[in-house]
């Protein structure tokens, strides 16, 4: 697996850009955070990526091969935040929709698609809730069951879209363990939206920083999220802390406050 | 595994129930009536009919030319509705969405007023008028909501809104034109919907467009499950929402359009029946379809039943689903879970 967008370009009215020639590569087994203001276009770089907006210039390529979308590729899935569904389907007829992508027009999901669902459900660890309808889960159970629908069609890379958003400080901590845990289990390649930086330190090898007017920042994680990247792309002075004399094998970013203001 | 396989059968037995009533209830209703016959002869008259046998009576007339006919389009009609009604709830991500969201009941009512207007009430035109403007209002809905860019769920159905009332205005253009002794009766008294004076003419119309509907329908409902996440999950989960919400708009307006054209307006079944199936048998499509098809054709035939026995003279239908409607459907959501869950 190796996805690069090569000169990727967008813009939702002519005089205002997006993102502007945009460069960047993943490879197998790495992941990507995407970082930015809310309204920077951290979404908008996802729905290029999956095809559902497209790219007025530039383009991405999968191994390679330039790719419009993910609409048929089973090789990339999609996560989704986790927001309520409007029809109370169960876990596991939720998790069947991500076999949607291998069946002709008018098929259905077979009972063998029905036991691959589980087996997703269980590798996030919500079998006992298979069939607990969606309607009635936290937003932890329900980010999980978006994360097995995902994983269900066994796809090499994930793309994720703040998949931290309307959780509690626990279901954070939880989801972003079993992203890491199943990348290092499957080789999986991860490309994840978030707005908060400590995340993108403890889980990613990659960040891409989005700021306004179509300026990025891309790179090792340890290269670019320092102090300056953060108050350059954020407008807020941090500091860096190692929490190794603590016994913590972590950095974080703390707001610095010492000069009364902090922007 | 297992508990998937129970679920299965549960929902089997569910399925099976509900064809139990449909077969009961349309029974019950060929020797219910004014006109009452003991159920054994109408059982005889119809192993009469079958071996070929029979002699012509006033009850054979009663049960094979007014009731038989009458209780098929009953349970077409009410299938086609509840079906149409689930689809769009899907496609429109919304439970209170129901089959004529796009305007075609509008559109054939006033197609209908046309037609009695213009021609003086002949059933051919009548049908014809009404079937053809409920098209062309839901077309013109599209229209509407294209010139905003993208035609999004939401531009639909306020499109939909606007071509209703704006049919609606043109039925209340013509009451007002019409002869108020004999065409404006005739106007209200369609409008209400009726089942009355049901012919196998009027059941050979619908069948066909409804049953072709039906097909589309029941094809693609697993996919309404994807499309009911919005089109951007749609999209990444392998789904085009458009061009698939496209074919389900067009297989639901045919459906709805022959049934309110051989009817008139039924409200609350496309939108009641839906949501009860929803909340006692399943949310998934790919069972829920074929459970609300079959409990709508029952609670059109036990509707119907009711309209033609409660009293003396017929009550239109479309006046008792509503006042049936709503007390089911709180009792039911009473019984439910009660967050619409």
């Amino acid at each position: 697996m190796n996805l690069s967008v090569i000169e990727g370009s967008f813009s939702y009215q002519p005089d205002k850009p997006i993102l502007k020639n945009l460069n960047f590569q993943l490879s197998e087994g790495q992941v990507l955070c995407v970082l930015g203001q809310n309204g920077a276009g951290k979404t908008t770089l996802l729905r290029c990526l999956t095809g559902f907006l497209k790219w007025n210039s530039g383009h991405a390529e999968l191994n390679g091969q330039r790719i419009d979308g993910i609409k048929s590729l089973t090789q990339i899935a999609y996560v989704p935040q986790a927001h309520p569904a409007v029809f109370p389907y169960t876990a596991l007829e939720m998790v069947c929709m991500g076999k949607a992508k291998s069946k002709s027009f008018f098929e259905m999901p077979s009972r063998l698609d029905r036991e691959q669902a589980m087996e997703s459900l269980e590798s996030v660890g919500m079998q006992g809730l298979a069939h607990r309808k969606c309607s009635q889960m936290s937003g932890g159970q329900l980010q999980l069951v978006y994360l097995a629908r995902a994983l269900v069609g066994s796809p090499e890379l994930l793309i994720l879209d703040e998949p931290e958003s309307h959780l509690d400080f626990r279901n954070q901590a939880l989801i972003f363990d079993k992203i890491t845990e199943l990348v290092g289990l499957k080789r999986l390649s991860c490309i994840i939206n978030t707005h908060n930086p400590e995340h993108a330190l403890r889980i990613s090898d990659l960040s891409l920083l989005i700021g306004y007017d179509g300026c990025y920042e891309f790179g090792k994680t340890s290269d670019v999220l320092n102090e300056e990247n953060i108050h350059r792309f954020f407008g807020v002075f941090v500091k860096l802390l190692d929490l190794k004399p603590l016994g913590v094998e972590q950095k974080t970013f703390v707001i610095d406050r010492r000069s009364g203001n902090i922007l | 595994m297992n508990l998937k396989s129970k679920e299965a059968a549960r929902s089997r037995l569910i399925i099976s129930i509900l064809i139990g009533a449909l077969l009961l209830s349309a029974f019950f209703s060929l020797f219910m009536g004014r006109y009452y016959m003991e159920p054994g002869k109408v059982a005889e008259l119809l192993a009469g009919l079958m071996s070929g046998k029979s002699q012509k009576s006033a009850e054979l007339n009663v049960v094979w030319d007014i009731r038989f006919p009458r209780v098929l389009l009953n349970i077409i009609v009410g299938a086609g509705l509840a079906a149409s009604g689930t689809a769009f709830q899907a496609i429109f991500q919304n439970r209170l969405v129901s089959p004529d969201i796009l305007g075609v009941s509008n559109g054939a009512g006033f197609g209908a007023a046309l037609a009695l207007l213009v021609t003086g009430g002949s059933a051919v035109w009548v049908t014809g008028f009404a079937f053809g403007f409920g098209l062309i209002s839901v077309f013109l809905t599209f229209l509407l909501a294209k010139t905003n860019r993208a035609a999004s769920p939401l531009a639909l159905v306020l499109s939909g809104i606007i071509v209703s009332s704006l049919f609606g205005a043109f039925i209340s253009l013509i009451k007002l034109a019409a002869d108020t002794e004999s065409v404006l009766p005739a106007i209200t008294y369609w409008l209400m919907g009726s089942f009355a004076g049901t012919t196998f003419e009027k059941v050979r119309i619908a069948a066909v467009p409804v049953a072709a509907g039906l097909a589309a329908l029941f094809s693609m409902r697993w996919k309404m499950n994807m499309l009911s996440m919005g089109d951007e999950e749609a999209y990444t989960l392998g789904i085009n929402p458009r061009l698939n919400r496209l074919v389900i708009i067009a297989a639901s307006t045919i459906i709805t359009g022959a049934c309110v054209a051989v009817t008139g307006v039924i409200g609350w079944v496309g939108m009641i029946l839906p949501n009860i199936c929803r909340e006692f048998i399943s949310a998934d499509n790919k069972t829920l379809l074929p459970a609300s098809c079959i409990a709508g054709a029952v609670f059109m035939v036990l509707v119907d039943l009711l309209a033609r026995t409660v009293t003396a003279a017929e009550i239109p239908i479309g006046i008792l689903t509503a006042i049936v409607g709503t007390p089911v459907f709180a009792f039911v959501y009473r019984k439910g879970s009660g967050d619409g869950s």
